[in-house]
């Protein structure tokens, strides 16, 4: 079989990582940045921190663009290009929360196809730009941004029509995890994204066993979990725990995004568009079921318990009790957050009909290759069942 | 978290027949008129002649021209020989096709590329060099080894000053590497037990080293877990295409977790004695691995005692005490240097590479100048490499 796997980003994490962001960017041989960023994070401070950092490096910011509120629109991801364009900038530097990152990577991707306009087809193309692959350096500021910072970008040109991309194009270069830039976050929300990056490394692991290359960023991100995620939702205004917790969210989503489609990832979409429901909740409940329903490989579960459970706990429990004791680890983390910020939630919380399994059901199995083991209408119908509640 | 960089080598293609999609993906990284890097002895292989009928049936790839004069070592002579060679014939992109001679020849012939320098040397020391252009480069891989080799490390020598220096820089990171096993059957079963010794000692190096974080100790176990199953195999006499394909996967998961953590004192050493006699660099590793592995001990038994629980079969693990680990797993990488070095003749002491013991003031100057040294997980100055080299020789 043959395996491909691409790697474009470099991750610059922990203690003074942002003084490193200036050198970096030389590398690529960029030295006009644009800076895009939110009106949240000027108000923050961080926006004068990122500045600062810069001071004795000698590069310039080129120009600067500040978002208003949290999402991007269609409107927002033009004008940048345009500021991008007419200063001769040569990469995007993005900071902050969601939709200023999303934005960032919505022109990256319109700078490699050369076009002016935004859709998923290019068919705008006007020749009015010069093709430009822009290197992306991404400084997440929380949980939300840090697992942004990978390959989907959204983006909204009115209620009703959102532009979701999920492409290589869109990856960022360069990811920026410093202490001082992060923020604190409510517990529900930690709980919520650091359940999410949980989800996404444990199935990273036990999908499939062709994942020898991108293991170990799952296997990274469980031990961090094991060690962040309790204090960091009871303790988010520490400052290393939520740290350490964004960089699990970044490992965890970069292992999983290699997995490509999955019926997790697809239902998940389905369900949080349909109703309107938050995408990592979603997933982190579908999961939370999945993993007792016995579809992966009772030896790619018993494999699971090492990063979950330690040296200590994979050794002392006998091989063929291994794939049951991980799921009683996973149970056991939801349990315990679930108890900590009273998370039960079930699908019926997010507003979802019954009624409607058998047509989410089709949809998924639409998106799902015909011979996935997954796309079995009885299987996806037991699993939302089971969710439900 | 203390503050740590990581990032991953090219794009990896693996895989059995994987080499058919090299079109395919010369295409993808923007390749129109491709110079071939390659030596002699491989350009015979029909895998060669394979690779250049697939890319001319690709109408939107020529072959601008094929170098093949690479005689074991980067040398200023032969990148600035390509250089004319890719100018000469208008040529937009690398592709290297060999062993890691082959590709670190290409690594520096896309590094004067894209930073448009005139002298190679110009770039030596750790990323000193600034892109100006982007060339776009591809690997095709004929050794086991293949993934550590598409890393940013390269020696380049200059036979004729009588000088080398050692380069590190992401521009010479390939956009793509192919590993298929198949390349590799033509390979003597020694090469392939030579790189699984050197795949150890590169994990050993990357887990322990003070730049390692927590990502390259979870890559350094996966390459250690795909190790294991390798070695496995190779005791019951199985060289076979999937041990191969097992040894180039561990390959690729220590080079990337060694490219993260500048290596330690074996690196050192070894890219000493390559640069000063022209030591084949895995047979360097083998050479030194013990003493290195023992000079560290004392600051690394809790790293060596994690390693061991994934090259000791589970058992063995399981009765070891905890305190015990750390010996456990020294134990367990002397009995395989030794076993596989008595099995196919490798060398386990400096004296069988010939390397002359009146040099070790000078092999130890070498190695101090060397970058890696500086990140050995114990604190090394030249007295302790000179004392590492002296019990090198004194095993003989």
């Amino acid at each position: 079989m043959i395996n491909a796997i691409s790697n474009n980003i470099q991750f610059l994490v922990g203690d003074k990582a942002l003084c490193n962001l200036a050198y970096k960017i030389n590398s690529f041989g960029c030295n006009r940045p644009m800076l895009i960023c939110d009106d949240m994070t000027y108000r923050l401070g961080q926006k004068k921190i990122l500045l600062h950092s810069f001071d004795a490096t000698g590069l310039n910011i080129a120009v600067v663009d500040q978002l208003i509120g949290n999402i991007a629109t269609v409107a927002d991801v033009e004008r940048i290009l345009n500021l991008f364009v007419k200063n001769n900038c040569d990469c995007i530097i993005t900071l902050g929360r969601r939709g200023a990152i999303s934005a960032g990577k919505a022109v990256k991707i319109m700078l490699k196809d050369g076009v002016n306009k935004l859709d998923y087809y290019s068919s705008h193309k006007l020749g009015a730009y010069e093709v430009l692959d822009a290197p992306l350096f991404v400084v997440p500021i929380n949980l939300a941004g840090a697992g942004e910072g990978l390959k989907s970008a959204r983006v909204y040109q009115d209620d009703s029509k959102v532009f979701q991309f999920e492409t290589d194009s869109a990856e960022s270069n360069v990811i920026v995890i410093d202490e001082v830039m992060t923020d604190t976050l409510p517990p529900k929300a930690v709980a919520s994204y650091g359940l999410y990056a949980f989800a996404c490394a444990c199935e990273a692991c036990a999908h499939c066993d062709d994942n020898i290359y991108f293991r170990p960023y799952a296997v990274t991100a469980i031990n961090i979990l094991r060690e962040n995620l309790m204090p960091s939702i009871l303790h988010n205004a520490n400052v290393k725990f939520r740290t350490n917790l964004m960089s699990a969210v970044v490992f965890a989503e970069k292992a999983y995004s290699y997995l490509g489609s999955t019926l997790l990832s697809e239902l998940s979409h389905i369900i949080s568009d349909r109703y309107r429901a938050n995408y990592c909740n979603v997933f982190s409940l579908l999961f939370a079921r999945y993993i007792t329903m016995h579809k992966y490989s009772q030896e790619l579960l018993a494999e699971l318990l090492l990063p979950l459970g330690g040296e200590k706990a994979y050794i002392e429990c006998v091989e063929e009790a291994r794939a049951n004791r991980t799921i009683e680890f996973v149970e056991q983390v939801f349990a315990k957050v679930n108890e900590t910020v009273d998370y039960q939630y079930g699908l019926s919380k997010f507003g979802v009909d019954k009624a409607h399994f058998t047509a989410i059901a089709e949809q998924a199995i639409g998106y799902l290759d015909p011979d996935d083991e997954e796309a079995r209408y009885t299987f996806i119908m037991e699993l939302l069942e089971k969710s439900f509640e | 978290m203390s503050y740590f960089e990581f990032e991953n080598c090219a794009r990896i293609i693996s895989g059995e027949n994987s080499v058919d999609t090299i079109d395919k993906e010369l295409c993808a990284i923007g390749g129109k008129k491709v110079l071939i890097v390659t030596d002699k002895n491989i350009q015979k292989l029909p895998a060669c002649k394979s690779i250049k009928a697939k890319i001319q049936a690709n109408p939107a790839l020529v072959i601008g021209a094929v170098y093949n004069n690479i005689d074991g070592a980067s040398t200023v002579a032969s990148i600035g020989e390509m250089y004319e060679i890719y100018r000469v014939s208008g040529c937009d992109s690398v592709l290297a096709f060999g062993g890691g001679s082959v590709i670190d020849a290409a690594k520096c012939l896309v590094l004067l590329l894209a930073t448009q320098a005139r002298n190679i040397f110009d770039s030596l020391g750790i990323n000193s060099a600034i892109r100006n252009k982007k060339i776009p480069f591809g690997v095709v891989s004929t050794t086991v080894n293949g993934g550590w080799q598409a890393s940013k490390y390269v020696t380049v020598k200059d036979t004729v000053a009588k000088k080398s220096g050692f380069i590190e820089s992401d521009i010479m990171i390939p956009d793509f590497c192919i590993l298929d096993p198949s390349l590799t059957m033509t390979l003597p079963e020694k090469a392939v037990v030579k790189s699984a010794v050197g795949i150890l000692a590169y994990c050993v190096d990357a887990f322990i080293g003070k730049q390692s974080s927590i990502l390259t100790r979870d890559f350094t176990k996966g390459a250690l877990i795909q190790f294991n199953k390798a070695i496995r195999r190779i005791e019951q006499n199985d060289e076979g295409v999937e041990t191969r394909a097992m040894l180039m996967e561990a390959s690729v998961l220590c080079g990337i977790a060694y490219t993260n953590s500048m290596v330690g004192v074996s690196h050192a050493i070894a890219r000493a004695l390559n640069t000063l006699y022209d030591c084949d660099f895995l047979s360097a590793i083998c050479a030194v691995t013990k003493q290195c592995l023992l000079f560290n001990f004392e600051t690394s038994e809790s790293d060596y005692a994690q390693m061991f629980m994934y090259v000791a079969e589970k058992e063995v693990y399981a009765a070891t005490p905890l305190d015990k680990c750390g010996s456990g797993f020294v134990d367990y990488v002397l009995a395989a240097v030794e076993e596989l070095g008595k099995k196919f003749g490798l060398p386990v002491t400096l004296a069988q590479l010939q390397v002359p013991i009146q040099d070790i003031d000078l092999i130890a100057d070498e190695v101090m100048r060397n970058y890696a040294v500086l990140a050995n997980s114990k604190t090394c100055g030249v007295d302790d490499v000179k004392t590492i080299l002296n019990n090198c020789f004194g095993e003989v």
